[in-house]
């Protein structure tokens, strides 16, 4: 087997994920299980889902093959020549979590690559069908300059791009309310349920935490760990709703939120680019607050150094 | 993956979703926010940061409040309430049909609020008190 015949296996899952859905509203309906389920908004994400693959394979041929082609032409001035093995797998599919944490931090923290994945994290519903509410436009980011790392280290893109569904795989299993704490080792190790469900909460204090793909670790290791406390249950969403299920609007409402904002009358170059780059929540005059303003303004210590840029309103 | 197996996964993910959506709806997941006053007031304060007074108008799924400076409205978004502040520079314009006014809103991820009440002449009366909307012709 070669490492450009390993399968996308995240994209062609959609017989798992229907079949756990399935399972999930059963066991929510007729079981008692913890969760909750609402007809549009899950509607929603499957069409945003469905959305994110049919763009997927729009996009394979030109733009996702471009990048691919790159990243090939990088790999020939690899370090290692490190080869298609078990260990090759293992060890990228950790360094790509690395990469992934990145990234997700990231997403969260630049508001060109919010627009991005603020699709995510637009239902205030948590269910196995808000992991497939996805972006359609992934590569605008250019966040996939992450992986340039592990093609100069030694591993093969299509090693990398199999880890990568691998991990997204993972993932779809954590976004659920039916299961509670895992035991201990594994919440230590591993993202859970738990700690995601933390990632997806509006509340002050889960606000930009637990960036994890798959290990718990990098959380902790960088500073961004926040654990479930069951004494402040998680309210699911945006800190300022969005009022459609229409997925069109759904997928691009902040890239024109942006520019809207950056094409103001009045502004400075740095406030128009900052708009688009700063935290989200960044604004010119003050009047809209970032992650970090909301959490100080609830007496909670900063989770990072890194500020918004200061800046005085146009006149 | 040929032509032919792309097509029958497209043709067996719609059906899944359109599967979904009908278990949910057929299990009674589509029911919207039941709003109670004391609460929609109370989001609304927490979201103006102030008291809200007055008694709000009241349609079908949806509570307005007279503010100093426009409306809020709290409304079913689903199984939750969202909360809106609407000053008149916000509304494109309002159309009356048959037991609704639809406000049209500049934002694009909240583009109209429909509001759906068997006296629409008293709510476009209200909404034009509150100068979002122009009176409508006397009965």
């Amino acid at each position: 087997m070669s490492p450009e015949s390993l399968p996308d296996i995240s994209s062609f899952a959609a017989p798992v994920y229907i079949g756990f859905i399935l399972l999930e509203i059963g066991l929510i309906t007729w079981r008692g299980a913890k969760g909750a389920y609402e007809t549009k908004d899950a509607t929603t994400s499957l069409a945003m889902g469905t959305g994110n693959l049919t763009f997927g394979l729009i996009f394979a041929g030109s733009i996702y093959a471009a990048i691919y082609a790159g990243l090939l032409w990088l790999h020939q001035f690899a370090l290692f020549d490190i080869g298609l093995s078990v260990f090759a797998v293992a060890a990228c599919f950790v360094l790509d979590d690395l990469a992934y944490y990145w990234n997700h931090r990231f997403s969260h923290t630049v508001r060109w690559a919010w627009a991005n994945h603020v699709i995510h994290h637009s239902s205030q519903h948590y269910n196995l069908t808000t992991a497939l509410r996805q972006p359609w436009f992934g590569f605008a980011t250019g966040l996939f300059v992450l992986k340039v790392p592990l093609v100069l280290l030694g591993f093969h893109p299509g090693i990398v791009a199999f880890c990568a569904s691998l991990n997204l795989l993972y993932q779809f299993f954590i976004h659920t309310e039916t299961v509670g704490k895992m035991p201990r080792w594994v919440e230590a190790v591993f993202n859970t349920p738990s700690h995601h469900r933390v990632h997806h909460g509006k509340n002050p204090r889960y606000l930009d935490s637990n960036y994890a793909g798959v290990f718990i670790l990098w959380d902790r290791l960088f500073g961004t760990f926040v654990p479930e406390d069951e004494a402040e249950p998680v309210n699911y969403g945006l800190v300022k709703d969005i009022g459609t299920f229409n997925p069109l609007r759904v997928a691009v409402h902040e890239y024109v939120a942006i520019g809207q904002d950056a094409s103001r009358p009045g502004l400075t170059l740095r406030q128009r680019l900052a708009y688009a780059f700063a935290p989200p929540g960044w604004s010119h005059d003050g009047s809209r607050k970032t992650s970090e303003e909301i959490r100080a303004e609830a007496g909670l210590p900063p989770r990072r150094k890194g500020r918004a840029p200061a800046m005085a309103p146009a006149e | 993956m040929s032509g032919i197996t792309l097509l029958a996964y497209a043709f067996f993910v719609a059906a899944g979703i359109g599967g979904i959506a009908y278990l949910l709806h057929r299990t009674g997941h589509g029911r919207p926010a039941v709003l109670e006053e004391a609460e929609a007031r109370r989001l609304l304060q927490e979201r103006t940061g102030g008291p809200v007074a007055g008694p709000p108008f009241v349609t079908e799924a949806a509570l307005l409040f007279a503010l100093e400076d426009g409306i809020g409205v709290v409304r079913a978004q689903g199984r939750f309430p969202l909360v809106r502040v609407i000053g008149k520079e916000d509304v494109r314009d309002v159309q009356a049909r048959a037991r609704r006014l639809t406000l049209r809103l500049r934002g694009f991820d909240d583009p109209r609020l429909v509001l759906r009440t068997d006296d629409p002449e008293s709510l476009r009366d209200w909404l034009a008190a509150a100068g979002l909307a122009e009176e409508a012709e006397p009965r």
